[in-house]
Parts: structure tokens; sequence; C-alpha cells
């Protein structure tokens, strides 16, 4: 009984531990984020990369869905792409892409708490969700 | 935006921060729970040998079972307790712990992340096949080449 108390105590102690690590990061750029949303810099910015969009068989405000996906999550982006109207070809485009690089502020975070080469690993999932959404643009 | 906008946005903001919060804490302390009692009651050691050879392939041991498990399932971010402890414990070197960070960084979160798109119209081969092939070839590749500079003589 001692062993399975002293387990339990010792999964809760961690869990919060880890939990705080999280969460100090989650509260400010959540916040920080939704402060943008309101602001027209994120509109700005996707004005920037929607010359790229074609060659990913995109419309231009698809930047707009790219970039809610990068820094937000998947339901933002989603939020975001609805209003678009976009064909089942260009849904599939944007699930590969965001699929391989999204959430990407907690995500570099967590990676960077295992004490690994974040940095390293997030140009490889940005650069690997652009050429993937290429790519399939010309095969499906 | 002028300042009153700003208040109310913070405001919301913050209360959408502390319920994103909580959720991950509801997860996280749960799903630790759960992985000291597996590791108190050495389910990885017994579970050892043919998961060693399935994830030998890619270059990782047993050790990285769970944190890689936790991701490919539940996410980097849901699964972040498990994962940062995991890797932390597991006593992964580095060349290990940049193999799990490469499998992860591309394919994790699979049901749900697939899910989604399907469910508004995306083609889910698509969406998720890429995804495994990348993990698995780059993982595999990387895996090779630390092996080949480690045994060189």
């Amino acid at each position: 009984m001692i062993v399975i108390r002293e387990t339990f105590l010792r999964g809760i102690r961690n869990g919060l531990k880890t939990s705080l690590i999280l969460i100090k990061v989650v509260i400010p750029f959540y916040i920080l984020i939704s402060i943008l949303k309101e602001t027209p810099v994120i509109s700005y910015a996707a004005d920037l990369f929607s010359p790229i969009m074609k060659y990913l068989g995109l419309p231009g405000d698809a930047a707009m869905v790219i970039l809610a996906g990068y820094l937000v999550n998947l339901y933002a982006a989603i939020a975001v792409m609805i209003p678009l109207g976009l064909t089942a070809k260009q849904i599939t485009i944007l699930g590969l892409l965001l699929g391989l690089s999204h959430n990407l502020i907690i995500e570099t975070f967590v990676l960077r708490e295992i004490k690994t080469n974040y940095l390293l690993l997030l140009m490889i999932r940005i650069s690997l969700s652009l050429i993937m959404a290429f790519t399939i643009n010309q095969i499906i | 935006m002028n300042s009153f906008n700003l208040i109310t946005v913070t405001i919301i903001s913050l209360k959408g921060a502390i319920l994103l919060s909580l959720k991950l804490f509801l997860i996280i302390v749960p799903l630790v729970v759960f992985y000291e009692f597996l590791k108190r009651f050495t389910f990885f050691e017994k579970s050892g040998r043919g998961l060693d050879y399935l994830m030998g392939k890619v270059g990782l041991s047993s050790r990285a079972a769970i944190p890689l498990f936790t991701g490919i399932f539940l996410g980097i971010a849901y699964g972040a307790g498990i994962i940062i402890q995991g890797a932390r414990e597991g006593s992964l070197n580095k060349g290990e712990t940049f193999l799990l960070g490469l499998f992860l960084a591309t394919c994790h979160a699979v049901v749900e992340d697939t899910l989604i798109f399907v469910v508004i119209g995306g083609n889910g081969l698509w969406i998720l096949g890429p995804r495994i092939f990348l993990a698995l070839t780059f993982t595999f590749l990387l895996s090779r080449l630390i092996y080949y500079f480690n045994h060189r003589t």
C-alpha cells in the first residue's frame, strides 16, 4: 500500500512540475496572439506571404490559415479556413502542410525542454511543410 | 484598436489562457501519475524485446517508447508532461533525443490532426501518409548516419 501511495504522490508532484513549465509559456503567448489577432499585424503578414500561395495550389487568403496554424493551432486555422470555401484538394494540401507544422511556439518550447536542437527541428518542420504542400499539389 | 478594446481582449484571452492551462493540467497530471505506475511496476523492462527490435529500426531504444507513443497519439502539447519527463529520465543520449524530436516533429497527434481535416472534406490518406513516411525515412536515415559517425575508426 505504501508503494502505491508513494508512486501516486510522485506522479502528482512530477505532473504538477511539468504542467507548470508549460503553463508559464501558454498564458503569455495565448494573450499575445489574441491581441495580435485584433490588430492588422496578422493580415499584413498574410499579404506578405500570399504571392507564394499559388505555388502551393492555394488562394492568397490561405496565407492567413497557414499563419493561424503555425502560430496558434489547427483549430484556429480551421476557423479561418471554413469561410474561404476551399476545394477538397486545397483542404488536403492545407491538412498535410499544417499537420507537419503547427502550434509552433508551444511545441518548440516542449522540444527545447527535452534538451534537443529545437531550432533545427523548427526549421525542418517549416521547410518540410512547404515542400510537401508544393509536392502534393503537383501529384494529386 | 482603442484602449477599451485592448482591455477587453486581454481579459477575454486571459480567461481563455487559464481555461487552456486548466485543460493541460487535467490531462498532464493523470498521465504522469499513470506513467509513474507503469515505471514502478517495471512495465517497460517487461515489454522490452519486441519493442526494442521495432524501434531499433529507427535508431531508438525502448527507453524512448513512452515519450514516442504518447507524442504520436496524444500530440506534443498534451503529451508534453510525459515527453519531457520520459526524455529526461530515460537517460537518452543526445542523438537519441534528437531522433525522438525529429520523429515527433513530423509525426504526432496523428489521429486528431487527420480527423479534423477529414471531417471538413480533406483526403486522410494524403494528409497522414506523407507524415508517417517522412518521419520513418528521416529518423531511419539520420540514425544510420549517427551510427556511422560513432563507429568509424
